[in-house]
């Protein structure tokens, strides 16, 4: 087997792949992405992303940020933000994480623990995926802004709250005249940015390699 | 069989027992155990305290207690299930709040 790197299709930049033919019995650490397509047995901590390609198999404790699991896992998962199985995914253990996705066609065995659901906000559309994963929905895109059709001698889009200041008579309370100046600036408008611009670990951000080699 | 499923309004609340053979929609509350042969959906409305016995279910509500299903379980987005979940599929959908255990069959390779 010479090709212990088979290109994937979600093969990033900077991640470390552990080959096909790889098999690591052991403990594994770091701070950047791991795409396993062998097989790991031990334990992983990362401070970022697991993914376990189809052809990947963990039989580990695994502490991550993210996982992205289309392969076999057999072992616990704590994840930071998320786990996702995705369609080829297989699982037995226990996850736990705030947020976890279970695609149609995953197969899973174990215990689902996202922590405190009675007090979760409601679910935060713009918050990102960590990696657009094959089978994933695609992100909503951004809403078209709405055209501003003016129609002929309409008002262009005066901002409500300032033209609703209070216009206070000038001989009743003039001691509340002040408060004048607090109210609600007109309209500093700032373009409402597309969910995805943030919260994006974006590719372009610091890529921070620790490798650790002993 | 009726094309519009059976539905028990949001202002109905059921303690007790509820069977059927018939598609059906649950807007309001139950409490006790649900028994269906066929499919079911609990809206956002809903809210369930009770074992679930049923082909399939799709949640958008809350359910606490136990849920077997002999297809497809489907949790979405705004569900908030705390419940042990024994069916061949399930789903949880992103923003979807589940406490409890998840029984698919698990096909393993050799040696794993």
């Amino acid at each position: 087997m010479a090709t212990a790197r088979t290109p994937t299709p979600s093969s990033p930049d900077g991640a470390t792949i552990i080959g096909e033919s790889v098999h690591i019995r052991g403990q594994l650490n770091g701070g950047e992405d791991l795409h396993v397509l062998g097989r790991v047995e031990g334990r992983v901590d990362l401070e970022r992303t697991l993914v376990v390609a189809q052809s990947g198999i963990v039989k580990a404790e695994v502490s991550v940020k993210n996982a992205i699991i289309s392969g076999v896992v057999v072992g616990n998962i704590h994840a930071t933000e998320s786990v996702e199985l995705t369609r080829e995914g297989r699982m037995v253990g226990d996850i736990y994480s705030p947020r976890i996705i279970i695609v149609d066609g995953a197969s899973f065995r174990g215990n689902v623990d996202m922590g405190d659901i009675a007090n979760m906000p409601a679910r935060k559309p713009s918050a990102e995926r960590p990696r657009p994963a094959p089978a994933a929905r695609p992100a909503p895109p951004p809403q078209a802004r709405p055209t501003l059709t003016a129609k002929p001698g309409a008002k262009p889009a005066a901002p409500a709250p300032a033209a609703k200041a209070p216009e206070k008579a000038p001989d009743k309370a003039p001691e509340k005249a002040p408060e004048k100046a607090e109210q609600p600036r007109p309209a500093s408008v700032t373009p409402l940015e597309p969910p995805a611009a943030k919260g994006l670990p974006q590719k372009a951000q610091k890529t921070r390699v620790i490798v650790k080699r002993k | 069989m009726a094309d519009a499923p059976c539905v028990i309004g949001r202002g109905i609340t059921i303690k007790g027992n509820l069977s059927g053979a018939e598609q059906l929609v649950i807007e309001g509350a139950v409490e006790g155990h649900i028994s269906l042969k066929n499919h079911l959906t609990i809206k956002e409305t809903g809210r369930i305290t009770a074992d679930i016995t049923t082909h399939s279910l799709m949640v958008h509500g809350q359910v606490s207690g136990n849920i077997e299903a002999n297809d497809l379980v489907s949790l979405s987005s705004e569900a908030s299930v705390v419940a042990d979940i024994k069916a061949p599929r399930v789903v949880l959908e992103d923003g979807a709040r589940f406490k409890g255990r998840i029984e698919m069959d698990v096909e393993l390779p050799p040696g794993v």
